[in-house]
């Protein structure tokens, strides 16, 4: 056994990591016969046997104990005839990151070498297994290599690199560790927003994404099934109240309403739709593949928020109210609002020296939704639901009543300030730019 | 038979036409106390007055507003409307009223907020309260006025007639879909022309795309008359133009006095200059400014230099 390009501390880690599937591509349960070419599943991991000259894929008991019950062959001929043996090729799914090869020959004939090459998924060589098979060795023999960054097929032949020895060879495969999936969800259209964020958009606006799966080496893997599921971040969007109700965003079409959706990548990527909710915040994409085993690599969460929305900080001349435990920070709007809610505070004081404004809600961080229904019975929030439908882009806010002598004043500084509509709500003024 | 067929099926339509509404007019919980009211039900007559200061060049706008007795409301509001960077200096108001520049939009508005004292028995809708001061139908009112460097020429005035503001009960789901907005100032008034400054400032007049990188204030492209010393006011960027303010040049009669434009905003302009016959090259009779700054042509990245030339008389 000759382990000319991969040192025997490299074989040594193939036993702790990865995912190792003994002796599942060893074809003792393929039927035997003559094969254009074979394809063997292995759970996520399929390969496909191929002959390197348009013969046969043989199965059949080879009669060396190593290999079982059976084992392939290359062939150029049905049946098989002495010297008329072939190459073979073998092509995984999934690039594998360490394989042992077990072959031999019952003996009887000039065996000599045996070489096997490993190329990648762009078909760049990545190294050579060799040994040698005496005439008469009839026990088997094993060849064992590591691959990095992924081996995506293998040629396996006897003889030399330079002389092909058209004689008998039979070849399984004992064990593999197959190289690490990527997906990754990204917008269709564009690039991601940030290392953490696939894309912001408005609550209730639609944008198609696409889920894609890559080996280790960057390529894309086709035609694997994936799953995503969206799951509203407790506490974002200035929501500090969570619970199961929360709506998560809808994948899938334009009618889709649940937060789960299916697909293959095909050739590609698999392309879906991700609906906002109307409620602002935080969704997580959750990625994974259901036919192999993947990792998610890049941005995994969808920001849903009115866009440019500024905070109203603690004034001189105003109070900051309506902050409850639910919603603490209510005081968001346009950059446009907050000015002028500023200066129409710095008006009133100096119309009213002494005198100062009440700002109740604006709009949350992220602008959408704001639920502050309550229960009339038990007066206890009711989530995720109106009123408050005017409180969602950042450009209305509920004002305190100030003094009854004050108001007619209050509302020509109101119209100077730039702010378009006062509502009287109640025990409260609307006040919307 | 027929009746009470035709009876159920209309009960059935209303009930089915109240839903639809209340799907696409999710309005709810709020009954509407005040509706939308037209704050055009008067008209009104103005009287305007503007005066120049020769030595200040400053500009006194005075307006007496005449309600028309065949009004049906009272006004609360007066707006004239002014030029884009008209900076005005002072103002007075009638008893009662208080004057104010809107942020928004080039209009300066007096209104009636002073109410006095309320009833005993007053009891607080959270509505505003109606001003004694409001100008009634039939009545004339003057004293309203204000100071401005800007030039008079035509320009919109508004009278709002006086009317509660809109009122609901309690939270309303949607203001738009309620009906609950009311329209601008300006759409909401009686509204024709008088004088206002309202004159876009001088730039020069050669270059169009070029002439708002620096506009005098204070002076017109002819006729200028001014008492020593003469005080000229530039502004930048009259349009939002890019402009580098380091490369403003002025001469006076071909004399360098860039170092007497000194930064002031005071007039709402970004530099002032005094002029007078002992610190500058001010003359008797007839005097010629010229300035020139370099800025960006307007959606281009060219390069181009605002050289403006103004002339004015000095009297004294």
């Amino acid at each position: 056994m000759n382990f000319a390009t991969f040192p025997l501390t490299a074989i040594l880690v193939l036993a702790t990591t990865g995912n190792i599937s003994a002796a599942d591509f060893n074809f003792d349960t393929t039927p035997s016969g003559f094969y254009s070419a074979l394809t063997v599943t292995d759970g996520t991991e399929t390969l496909m046997v191929t002959p390197e000259s348009g013969g046969f894929v043989v199965v059949q008991n080879s009669g060396v104990p190593l290999l079982g019950s059976m084992s392939v062959i290359g062939s150029l001929v049905n049946p098989l005839q002495q010297d008329r043996f072939d190459s073979l090729r073998f092509t995984f799914s999934i690039p594998v990151k360490s394989i042992t090869f077990a072959f031999g020959d019952a003996g009887g004939d000039d065996d000599s070498n045996v070489v096997i090459q490993a190329f990648d998924s762009n078909n760049v060589l990545l190294g050579t297994l060799s040994t040698d098979y005496p005439a008469n060795f009839n026990s088997g023999k094993t060849l064992s290599g590591i691959f990095a960054t992924g081996a995506k097929h293998f040629t396996l032949r006897s003889g030399t690199l330079a002389t092909f020895n058209p004689n008998s060879i039979f070849w399984e495969v004992s064990s593999y560790t197959t190289s690490l999936l990527k997906i990754e969800v990204v917008p269709a259209n564009g690039a991601v927003e940030s290392s953490s964020t696939i894309t912001s958009f408005e609550p209730n606006k639609r944008i198609t994404l696409v889920a894609r799966v890559f080996d280790e080496n960057g390529q894309l893997v086709p035609n694997v099934n994936v799953r995503l599921e969206a799951t509203a971040v407790p506490g974002s969007g200035g929501h500090d109240h969570h619970d199961a109700s929360r709506p998560n965003g809808s994948l899938g079409g334009s009618s889709g309403t649940l937060n789960v959706v299916t697909g293959n990548t095909g050739t590609t990527g698999f392309v879906f739709d991700f609906t906002a909710p109307e409620i602002s915040g935080e969704h997580k994409i959750a990625p994974t593949c259901t036919d192999r085993t993947c990792t998610q690599e890049g941005p995994d969460t969808v920001g849903i928020r009115v866009s440019g929305l500024q905070e109203l900080g603690p004034g001189t001349d105003y109070d900051l109210i309506g902050q409850t435990t639910s919603h603490p920070q209510n005081h968001y709007g346009t950059a446009s609002l907050i000015a002028s809610l500023r200066s129409l505070a710095q008006a009133y004081a100096g119309a009213f020296p002494g005198q100062r404004l009440a700002y109740n809600d604006i709009s949350l961080q992220f602008g959408g939704l704001f639920d502050v229904g309550k229960d009339k019975v038990s007066g206890a929030l009711i989530p995720w639901r109106t009123p408050h439908r005017s409180h969602r882009l950042g450009t209305d806010v509920d004002l305190r009543l100030v003094p009854a002598s004050h108001r007619q004043a209050l509302r020509h500084l109101i119209k100077q300030s730039g702010i378009s509509t006062i509502l009287v709500e109640g025990d409260h003024w609307h006040l919307r730019q | 038979m027929t009746t009470v067929r035709l009876m159920t099926e209309r009960f059935f339509l209303s009930m089915f036409a109240a839903i639809v509404l209340v799907g696409v007019f999710p309005i709810a919980f709020a009954d509407v106390l005040v509706p939308v009211v037209p704050g055009n039900q008067l008209s009104v007559a103005v009287q305007p007055q503007v005066t120049q200061d020769p030595n200040t060049q400053i500009y006194t706008y005075s307006y007496t507003i005449s309600n028309n007795p065949g009004s049906l409301q009272e006004m609360w509001l007066f707006a004239v409307e002014l030029s884009p960077v008209t900076e005005v200096l002072s103002s007075t108001s009638p008893s009662g009223w208080r004057f104010g520049v809107h942020e928004d939009q080039p209009i300066a508005s007096w209104a009636a907020v002073e109410v006095g004292q309320l009833p005993a028995d007053f009891i607080d809708d959270g509505n505003v309260v109606p001003s004694p001061f409001n100008l009634k139908p039939g009545e004339t009112k003057s004293g309203f006025s204000f100071q401005t460097f800007t030039a008079p020429t035509d320009g919109a005035f508004y009278a709002q007639g006086f009317k509660k503001i809109p009122q609901v009960s309690g939270d309303v789901e949607e203001l738009t879909d309620a009906g609950l907005v009311e329209p601008p100032l300006t759409d909401d008034s009686y509204s024709s022309l008088t004088t206002t400054p309202n004159l876009l400032p001088y730039g020069g007049g050669r270059r169009p795309a070029v002439d708002g990188f620096l506009v005098f204030l204070n002076v017109q492209k002819d006729g200028n008359v001014f008492s020593a010393p003469a005080t000229i006011i530039v502004k930048f960027s009259a349009a939002g133009e890019s402009v580098d303010r380091s490369t403003f040049r002025a001469t006076l009669n071909q004399r360098d006095v860039t170092s007497l434009f000194v930064p002031d905003t005071t007039f709402g302009g970004d530099l002032v200059a005094q002029f007078d016959f002992q610190n500058s090259s001010l003359a008797h009779g007839r005097n010629v400014l010229l300035t020139s700054v370099d800025g960006t042509v307007p959606d281009t990245i060219r390069s181009a230099t605002d050289v403006d030339r103004v002339s004015f008389d000095v009297q004294n």
